[in-house]
């Protein structure tokens, strides 16, 4: 303690002897007006609409799962890129609506932080303020906990409902009515997994036998038919990928051998339409595959992005790659190779008319590229964020 | 040369453990049926020929399980209990094993022999932190959930923190899962 008051008495007289040197300096330049009194307790504020250069990075945070969170990153931005940030506990899943000024969190809490009361809640914060406004309980002790998705929290019918994936291992989804914040129905999908909206209110699930299971929603919510469709893939030789990318209502599944599954999801049925190949003879050779987390992003434009590494192997899918693939959507031809500068782990392409390519790399640091040429910007993150997993552009 | 992301995160967090390879994940499983009337197989599951909980001679069981390397850990996504106070079958105290998981099939060197390997996880406490591995050898997508680590499987236990997962022998397998 005595150590402690030493240290305190030395820091005072060095201060001391700084401000009679600033006194010193002061006299000797010309008088100016004061800096103005600033006031106490303002804090700042977003705009309702975000600009499309912005990313949400969901952080799962997997060194604490219960204090996980979503941070708003400007990737444009060289300085000052963090523009807030959202609470998202324990393998939280996140949605932002594009009708309404509101941004959705389904997470869990204990009332003991790890043990006690379990509370499932959709958070719904304000996207100006990022306060939250409201909270949506979700009862059962049933939400679906996983390393982050896109799929397990969805909104459907034009943005009013929010959809949310249970696995209690029961596999059901909840159907919650955004306005009146609070559930209006639930489904089974038994044996299959995740929400892909189709048409206006449907959505169909991915199921372990290859097929989709088609939920179609009555106007109350409730389950108004379900069916299942052929099989389509195989999940034992190429399983897809359970996170697509998707331009308009175009869905894009890569698979673990390095094909392309569009699936049309416009209509209350999902078609399926032909597959193609990321892979030419060459790649083939070399075993390219598709692999990381989030492996896929896409442009309105037309232009699909895939994280790829070489020297495929059985495990090897969520490795990530040192390389992303630029393809033409309607071609089916590569047209760029984009060499990292760091190994990519989860990938996503900004919304606006000259995209960026985000990249969480291996060090759980996100780096910036230019989307057309591959250019390296920057990088960012610092220990902002230390496992984003996922990344959200704004639409 | 690291060529698995999840070394990244080991490294940070112990850099004295080169010798692993990370992984990011969680898990559990077993049981394809509980997920829900899935048409997924019945597990080729045969009951190993020792004695139900006696310990196996180190060279029928080879290997240090403080690694990732360590054969029954060739699917697994999450930090291994034997670095977190617990064994490779057993949890660290003052968790809860999860009775739900999800399984791989294992070659041990020691026999040569392939195993049906039960990932269960260790529940109620924060994140362990040490010796993260990702595997994920037939791991499958979560949409198979029966073989998905991709899942919190602190499922049917108090508190579904996650904390660490054990690598229990379920039996010899009759062929790969």
């Amino acid at each position: 303690m005595d150590f402690c008051i030493n240290l305190v008495k030395q820091d005072r007289a060095v201060r001391t002897l700084a401000g009679a040197a600033l006194l010193l300096l002061a006299a000797a330049v010309p008088a100016s007006a004061d800096l103005p009194v600033e006031p106490i307790g303002v804090t700042e504020k977003l705009p309702a609409r975000w600009p499309d250069t912005w990313i949400q990075a969901h952080d799962i945070n997997f060194y604490a799962l219960s204090d996980g969170k979503v941070v708003i990153f400007d990737v444009a931005a060289e300085n000052r890129n963090y523009k807030g940030s959202i609470s998202a506990a324990q393998f939280a899943s996140f949605i932002a609506s594009t009708t309404r000024p509101e941004i959705y969190v389904a997470e869990t809490y204990y009332s003991q932080r790890v043990r006690g009361t379990r509370h499932d809640v959709i958070t719904v914060h304000d996207k100006s303020t990022l306060a939250p406004v409201a909270e949506i309980p979700l009862p059962g002790g049933k939400r679906g906990q996983y390393v982050t998705f896109k799929n397990t929290l969805q909104l459907l019918n034009d943005e009013n409902w929010l959809a949310v994936y249970n696995f209690s291992p029961a596999a059901t989804v909840s159907i919650v009515d955004v306005a009146a914040r609070r559930i209006i129905g639930e489904a089974s999908v038994a044996g299959c997994a995740m929400i892909y909206p189709t048409g206006t209110r449907n959505f169909m699930s991915l199921c372990s036998e290859g097929v989709m299971l088609v939920t179609a929603l009555a106007e109350t919510g409730a389950v108004a038919k379900q069916w299942r469709t052929p099989a389509f893939f195989n999940a034992d030789d190429d399983p897809l990928f359970a996170m697509p990318t998707m331009i308009g209502r175009m869905a894009y599944f890569p698979t673990f051998h390095g094909n392309i599954q569009p699936l049309d999801l416009s209509g209350d049925e999902p078609k399926v339409l032909l597959r193609w190949s990321l892979l030419n003879d060459a790649d083939r050779k070399a075993n390219w595959r598709p692999g990381g987390w989030q492996i896929a992003a896409a442009h309105r434009s037309g232009r699909l992005y895939v994280l790829m590494h070489p020297d495929g192997y059985n495990g090897s899918h969520k490795n990530g790659g040192p390389e992303v693939w630029v393809f033409d959507v309607g071609s089916g031809k590569r047209v760029a190779r984009h060499v990292l500068k760091n190994r990519g782990v989860s990938i996503e392409v900004t919304s606006g008319a000259q995209p960026y390519l985000v990249v969480t790399n291996d060090s759980f640091q996100l780096d910036v590229y230019d989307a057309g040429d591959g250019k390296w910007l920057r990088m960012f993150g610092d220990h902002a964020v230390t496992m984003p997993m996922v990344l959200h552009a704004v639409q | 040369m690291n060529s698995n992301w999840l070394d990244a995160i080991t490294e940070r967090l112990t850099r004295d453990v080169a010798r692993r390879t990370s992984r990011r994940g969680f898990l559990g499983a077993f049981g394809a049926a509980i997920v829900g009337g899935a048409a997924l197989p019945v597990l080729p599951v045969a009951r190993a020929d020792a004695a139900e909980g006696q310990p196996a001679p180190p060279e029928q069981d080879p290997g240090d399980p403080t690694t990732c390397e360590y054969w029954r850990n060739c699917a697994i996504d999450g930090y291994l209990c034997s670095c977190c106070g617990g064994t490779a079958n057993t949890c660290p105290p003052g968790t809860e094993m999860s009775p739900i998981t999800w399984i791989g099939t294992c070659r041990n060197p020691g026999d040569g022999k392939d195993y049906i390997i039960s990932y269960n996880d260790c529940c109620g406490k924060t994140s362990c932190g040490a010796c993260f591995c990702n595997r994920n050898e037939r791991d499958r997508p979560i949409y198979r959930a029966g073989t998905a680590n991709d899942y919190n499987w602190c499922l049917g236990t108090k508190s579904l923190a996650y904390h660490c997962t054990v690598t229990l022998i379920l039996g010899t397998a009759t062929k790969p899962i």
